[in-house]
This record gives structure tokens, C-alpha cells and sequence, in this order.
């Protein structure tokens, strides 16, 4: 396919911030008492929005959320968006890769601040503009709600119908799918265990790429020289 | 137990929900039933369910089956998927009304020369090599312009290009790598997507799927 617009959801497709995080909650939770490996968490918990976070750890320790977490968890993030994370394989290179006239944005989850703070760090902030839509800013309903993936659409001025949406989490797929979007499936960040792409097939994804030199062929696009 | 009929009607909607997804036209999709190792019966029930389009590996097999159901089904379409060789084209170009293993210049001319003196042309789609693997036929991705030029130059009629991609990795790239290279040669038929991908290959252009499995077994 040869799409008119590029939407890509941001933790864990762009910044390898799902293993980032999941890597804190597990240290964070075993330092409280209740012992979770770093694998654990991402089987559980990658991919649910704030409140579902919440009880699946809670049924995971079998215990309510200790008071602290929230607070050090959230002061860890503001950590972590000063000092950066790693980019997910080939994100950076496939971005700047982009044929300049192609419209693109991230449709994410998070704010702005947290989209914007991190494309600085990986150094292609401008690649996206002001082109960057958060779940908790833009629309009403975020993900798994189509609206976040429409907004993004409207904003580039392309129908939905000519965009590819890359999306890694069961919630983001969801959402994309049913904006009417290309949905490429990607299994790229190192959240993504075995079954990965399997998980994303189930919720209907058909196009799943292991890595974005997949993703490249997915949309005929010329590949990053290395 | 799902029936033939309940199972080529299963994979027409999988069919059918993956074209509308890429905004096409389902009708554009042609759906083989590869009856290879199926006994007649199974390949009756399926015709009895409305499929006309069935392909096989081998010529030898198929000159067993065919030419008896050919005879009461005059309607069916006959496809050979598998590698063939050139001392088999005159019963190739006798039996089939689609190739979609042609690899080769060697074996494009012995095509020509038998529909000549069969009177009778079978459509060709290129097999392209499209995992660039050594043991597996089909074309090389570099020889493909020449030898596309060289069946537009032949009498048998282009009907795309087809390929089966390496195992054991996704799929879909390979389908799009396929897409991409059908565009560059101003090519329009994509014979790629078996029972386990046909979806992912009709939103990335199939024009024919290859079924087996899926429609055969339970």
C-alpha cells in the first residue's frame, strides 16, 4: 500500500518506553514488598490505560496499590523525560527516511509534553511539527476509541481511509482499526515478547511488521541505507 | 465438522472483509482451491459448493484427476502452481488455463512452441524468487524486467506475478515487495496468499489466492 499519511502511536513504537516503564513498576513493586519481574509486567501490564494498570496490578500482587507507587512511579516519569529513553529499532532512521512531502503525526496516549520532551531527545522533533495528538488533550474519548486516530486524519487534512496507523498495543490497534485506517501491526520494541504478534492478529490486526524495515516494505517506501 | 461448502464461504467472507478494509472490490479476487493430494470427491463437493478455480503442483497429478471432472465441469479453471519443467509444457499448455510458475526464458519458449501447435494459451504469471532465496525457484527480483518483456513479447497473455514467500517469517512484506515490484512493471495480477495469509495478501493486492488447506481440511 502506498498511504497519503503516516499516524504512529508513540510508547513502544517510537521509544522503547513500555520496557522503560514496565522496568520501574517491576523494581518499584518489588521494592515495596511485592516481588514482580521485569517480564512479568510486560505480560500483564503493557498496553492498559491508567486505570486497568491499576487492577491489573492489584490482582497481580493480590493486594490494593501501595500509596507510594503512584507518587514515585509519576516522579519517575518526570525523570525519565529529562534524561530521555532509547528509541525503539530503526525509528529514528525510518522517520528521517520519510519522503519530507509525505504528511505525518503521532497520535498518542500521552501529552504532548511527554511526545515533544522525547522526539527532542531522539533528535527529530521536527520531523513531526506540531503534529503531535494526546488521547488526554485532543479528544474527548482516547484510545481504544477511534477519535484520537480521526482527529490526527483531519488535522493532516488526509482521509483516514489513506492514512497507516502503526500500533503496537492491544488498545492503540483496537482504536486504530476502527477509525478505518491502514493498521500495521508492530512487534519492534523490546516490550514485544513471543506472541506479540500473535495478540495483535487477534484483535483483528492482518499487517504486522517485526521491525520498521518491515514497516518500510509494508508501505513501499525506500528503506533506511544503515 | 464444517462442511466444503461452509468452509470456501468462510474464507469468501475472510476474503471479502480484508478487500473492503484495502477499498476493493472483492469480485477482483479470485479464489484457487489447491486440490493437490485431494481425492475427486473432496474436489466434487467443493465444485458442487460453487468453486471453479483450482490449482495443482504437478502436471502428472492433475492429468490423473482433471481431464474426467473437465469433462462433466466445462467451466472450471485449471491453474498449475508448482515448478514446472520444460519437458512438461505441451501437457501444461493442454491442460491449464493459468501457469503461475513461469521462472524462466527456457521455459516461457517451450510454452510458446506448444501453443502454437495446441492451439490453445494458457495465461502465465511470473514466479518471482521474492525472498531471494537460493534453493527456492522463481525469478530473480533482477531478472524480472527482461523476462517480463520477453512474455509481452510472447503469445501467451501476462496475468501477473506470483510468489510464496520464505517461511517462517511474516509474510506480508514479502506480499508488498511483490505489490511494489507488479507496479513498477505496469503489471495488474497478484497471485500470492495461502490459507494461512490470504487476508494480509489481499490488502496488500492479491488478485488470486491460493487456497488449500483452509478449504480442504477441517
Amino acid at each position: 500500500m502506498q498511504p497519503r499519511a503516516i499516524i504512529f502511536d508513540f510508547d513502544g513504537v517510537l521509544l522503547e518506553s513500555e520496557l522503560e516503564f514496565n522496568r520501574i513498576a517491576a523494581g518499584l513493586l518489588t521494592e515495596l514488598g511485592h516481588p514482580v519481574t521485569v517480564e512479568e509486567a510486560l505480560v500483564h501490564f503493557v498496553g492498559l490505560n491508567g486505570k486497568d494498570v491499576v487492577q491489573a496490578i492489584e490482582s497481580r500482587i493480590g493486594a490494593p496499590l501501595p500509596p507510594e507507587y503512584q507518587r514515585r512511579m509519576k516522579a519517575s516519569g518526570q525523570r525519565v523525560l529529562r534524561e530521555g529513553i532509547a528509541a525503539v529499532a530503526g525509528a529514528i532512521e525510518f522517520v528521517r527516511s520519510l519522503p519530507p512531502d509525505l504528511p505525518r503525526a503521532v497520535a498518542s496516549s500521552s501529552s504532548t509534553r511527554w511526545m515533544r520532551g522525547h522526539l527532542a531527545h531522539l533528535g527529530i522533533e521536527a520531523a513531526f511539527g506540531d503534529n503531535l495528538y494526546s488521547g488526554a488533550e485532543h479528544v474527548e474519548r482516547g484510545k481504544p476509541a477511534p477519535d484520537l486516530y480521526l482527529h490526527a486524519a483531519a488535522q493532516l487534512g488526509v482521509s483516514i481511509a489513506d492514512c497507516a496507523i502503526i500500533e503496537d498495543s492491544r488498545v492503540g490497534a483496537t482504536g486504530a482499526l476502527a477509525s478505518g485506517g491502514w493498521v500495521i501491526g508492530l512487534a519492534a520494541g523490546s516490550h514485544c515478547l513471543n506472541g506479540h504478534a500473535n495478540m495483535l492478529r487477534g484483535v483483528g490486526v492482518e499487517l504486522i511488521a517485526h521491525s520498521f524495515a518491515d514497516v518500510a516494505r509494508l508501505l513501499e517506501l525506500d528503506q533506511p541505507s544503515r | 465438522m464444517s462442511s466444503p461448502a461452509e468452509r470456501r464461504q468462510r474464507i469468501l467472507e475472510g476474503i471479502a472483509r480484508a478487500a473492503t478494509l484495502a477499498k476493493r472490490d472483492p469480485a477482483e479476487i479470485q479464489l484457487i482451491a489447491v486440490s493437490k493430494g485431494q481425492p475427486v470427491e473432496a474436489i466434487e463437493a467443493l465444485i458442487d459448493a460453487g468453486q471453479r478455480d483450482f490449482g495443482e503442483n504437478r502436471v502428472q497429478e492433475a492429468q490423473e484427476k482433471w481431464p474426467a471432472l473437465l469433462a462433466r465441469y466445462p467451466d472450471l479453471r485449471l491453474h498449475v502452481i508448482g515448478q514446472l519443467q520444460s519437458n512438461k509444457a505441451a501437457d501444461a499448455v493442454r491442460l491449464f488455463d493459468a501457469i503461475h510458475s513461469l521462472d524462466r526464458l527456457s521455459l516461457l519458449n517451450a510454452l510458446a512452441k506448444e501453443t502454437v501447435k495446441e492451439q490453445r494459451t494458457p495465461s502465465v504469471y511470473i514466479q518471482v524468487n521474492i525472498g531471494e532465496e537460493a534453493q527456492k525457484g522463481g525469478c530473480a527480483i533482477g531478472d524480472l524486467g527482461g523476462l517480463i518483456e520477453r512474455v509481452r513479447a510472447s503469445p501467451l497473455p501476462l496475468a501477473g506475478l506470483m510468489a510464496i514467500p520464505p517461511q517462517g517469517v511474516e509474510p506480508a512484506p514479502f506480499f508488498a515487495l511483490l505489490a511494489r515490484l507488479a507496479r513498477r512493471h505496469d503489471v495488474t495480477g497478484l497471485s500470492m496468499g495461502m490459507s494461512g495469509d490470504y487476508a494480509a495478501a489481499v490488502m496488500l493486492g492479491a488478485t488470486a489466492v491460493r487456497v488449500g488447506s483452509a478449504l480442504f481440511e477441517d
